[in-house]
């Protein structure tokens, strides 16, 4: 491989396994005898990674479980990233980043952006064989090669532009530099379901959806894209299906306008064809008769003028008023005229701190005020107290505006 | 420096420096509960490790007697098996007799470093196979049905054939 490629190879994560010959002993059952001192399994297990546990699962029925057993205590939100540095000739190039438990973490949902105008991946992503090949292949066909494994659901979605921050910045980024595409890996949250799906809007099309959302299911937070600029109602008639009126300022509620979506899903319906005028959903999802532990919010910070430290307040206000659990992720939708928003995500990253931060601009935000826990006690702080009498479906069209939803559970 | 005599299961006894054999934290705490004199000629019997095992425990504890002590485990980061020391590949060329055994006898005397490089070893035999691979690696009998096989096998598809 040319050593000149100035992209990041998704491979060179995957580090090599020593070649381990160890032999048989005669009338000596290894995999009975670590099976028969517990935790040794698990401990072997422990240095698995997610796709090795998988197939670890289809071994014999007792392994499935350890392994399942083992899975299900990595559930912290992993991710990567891919930006550009400009700058000087030295420094120039893309850097490829991830979060140490890639390929280690659970796997419940994956969501990833790319930017739509940047992406040349054959210039991004070398693969270590024939680039002639890579450049016929496209972002979402290359990452479920190299990424993403099968049977999850997972999307891609191509928008404006994508500011994400997974971690605090320790070395600042030299000149303003954009993620040409990002990951978020969300591990499988205990009692809590994800569901994708396209709304086709000019159908009102209710049955379909009963696929992904039953009857017994609350929606606890729904994040809606779509491609085209749609009127209110359009997003009304998708709300008044999942969500109960009364429940309406108890569901987080984020999206935005983006330039396509591709969805890879484990439940494949009958096969067809989505319209633009579509509405993409991930909900998150718990069934009614079962606790679970897990919290979703969104807030709309307003306002085109706002100063960082305007900025900063707000996400104060929101925070206090929001529990966080043990492990969170947030999402961040700015409206892409807003000016000075730049910052924005970093600013999101330092009022909370370690949590990865998905973000990107939009053609138009979506979304409306949920903080579940001061819906009871009306809120001193008085977000919207008038709003909670009247109880409608909030405005989910935005202007101006930056969305922030944050998922948080334990 | 002191030394400590370890007795193992078949009656053969090792003496060995303190601080060697405190790196079992199994020793380490028996020594400080039971408040061993230095001057004692005491014997520490370890009834569930024989000599052939305890002689190569003793030999890799030696070599490895001023190694820094190992990180703590984060169930979320991945953890490495392409770090083993060549010195360590060497010590493991056994066969999964022996290697279980060490295992087991690294888990009883608690010695981390040795409990992970055995099964991180043991990980390595695992990874970048197929199931079928692994199954005759460890000369396992397959218990699914073919239907739950072919259920198990979709849940949990993912690059078999690469």
């Amino acid at each position: 491989m040319s050593e000149n490629h100035e992209g990041f190879c998704v491979k060179s994560f995957k580090y090599r396994i020593p070649e381990t010959n160890v032999p048989p002993t005669e009338d000596f059952d290894f995999a009975e005898a670590l099976e028969s001192v517990y935790p040794l399994l698990e401990t072997v297990f422990s240095y698995l990674n997610y796709q090795e546990l998988k197939i670890c699962c289809q071994v014999k029925k007792s392994w499935e479980e350890v392994a399942e057993t083992v899975l299900s205590r990595r559930t912290t939100p992993s991710w990567f990233t891919c930006y550009k540095v400009r700058g000087r000739r030295k420094n120039k190039g893309h850097v490829f980043k991830h979060s140490t438990n890639l390929n280690n973490s659970n796997v419940g949902t994956a969501i990833i952006l790319y930017d739509y105008c940047m992406i040349k991946l054959h210039e991004y992503i070398c693969l270590h064989t024939d680039n002639f090949d890579l450049s016929r292949k496209t972002v979402p066909e290359y990452l479920e090669e190299e990424i993403i494994p099968q049977n999850t659901d997972y999307c891609v979605l191509s928008c404006a532009k994508v500011v994400s921050c997974f971690e605090a910045p320790k070395e600042q980024r030299s000149s303003p530099s954009c993620d040409i595409i990002v990951g978020l890996i969300i591990p499988k949250i205990p009692n809590v379901r994800t569901a994708m799906f396209h709304y086709k809007v000019n159908k009102k099309d209710a049955t379909e959806i009963g696929q992904y959302v039953r009857e017994n299911d609350q929606v606890k937070c729904l994040l809606m894209f779509s491609t085209r600029n749609l009127n209110k109602s359009a997003y009304n008639g998708l709300l008044t299906i999942l969500i109960p009126e009364c429940f309406a300022q108890m569901v987080a509620v984020g999206g935005g306008i983006i330039m396509g979506t591709k969805t890879f899903q484990h439940v494949k319906p009958t096969k067809r064809v989505y319209s633009s005028s579509d509405i993409f959903c991930i909900a998150f999802i718990q069934d009614r008769s079962i606790a679970a532990n897990f919290n979703a919010y969104s807030y709309v910070i307003l306002g085109d003028d706002l100063t960082k430290e305007d900025f900063t307040k707000e996400l104060q206000k929101f925070r206090s008023n929001i529990k966080l659990r043990e492990k969170s992720v947030a999402f961040r939708i700015c409206c892409s005229a807003k000016v000075g928003a730049e910052e924005e995500t970093a600013l999101v990253n330092k009022v909370f701190p370690n949590i990865p931060v998905l973000g990107f601009n939009a053609g138009g935000e979506l979304g409306w005020n949920c903080f579940s826990n001061t819906m009871k006690d009306g809120g001193e702080d008085g977000i919207h107290p008038k709003k909670r009498i009247k109880q409608k479906y909030p405005s989910v069209y935005q202007q101006w505006s930056t969305v922030l939803v944050i998922l948080t559970w334990s | 420096m002191p030394n400590i005599k370890l007795q193992s299961s078949d009656g053969e006894t090792f003496e060995v420096d303190v601080e060697i054999a405190k790196c079992s934290v199994t020793i380490k705490t028996m020594l400080e509960d039971l408040g061993m004199d230095d001057e004692e000629e005491e014997v520490v019997p370890l009834p569930n490790v024989n000599s052939a095992i305890l002689r190569k425990v003793i030999h890799w504890a030696t070599y490895h007697k001023d190694d820094p002590p190992p990180p703590e485990d984060d169930e979320n980061k991945e953890k490495r098996t392409d770090d083993i020391s060549s010195w360590d590949a060497d010590f493991l060329k056994v066969d999964q007799g022996t290697l279980f055994e060490l295992i087991l006898a690294a888990n009883y005397l608690d010695i981390k470093g040795l409990l992970d490089v055995t099964c991180k070893t043991v990980a390595n035999m695992i990874k970048g196979k197929a199931p079928e691979e692994i199954r005759k690696t460890f000369n396992i009998k397959n218990d699914f049905t073919a239907s739950e096989e072919e259920q198990v096998r979709k849940e949990n598809e993912w690059c078999e054939e690469k």
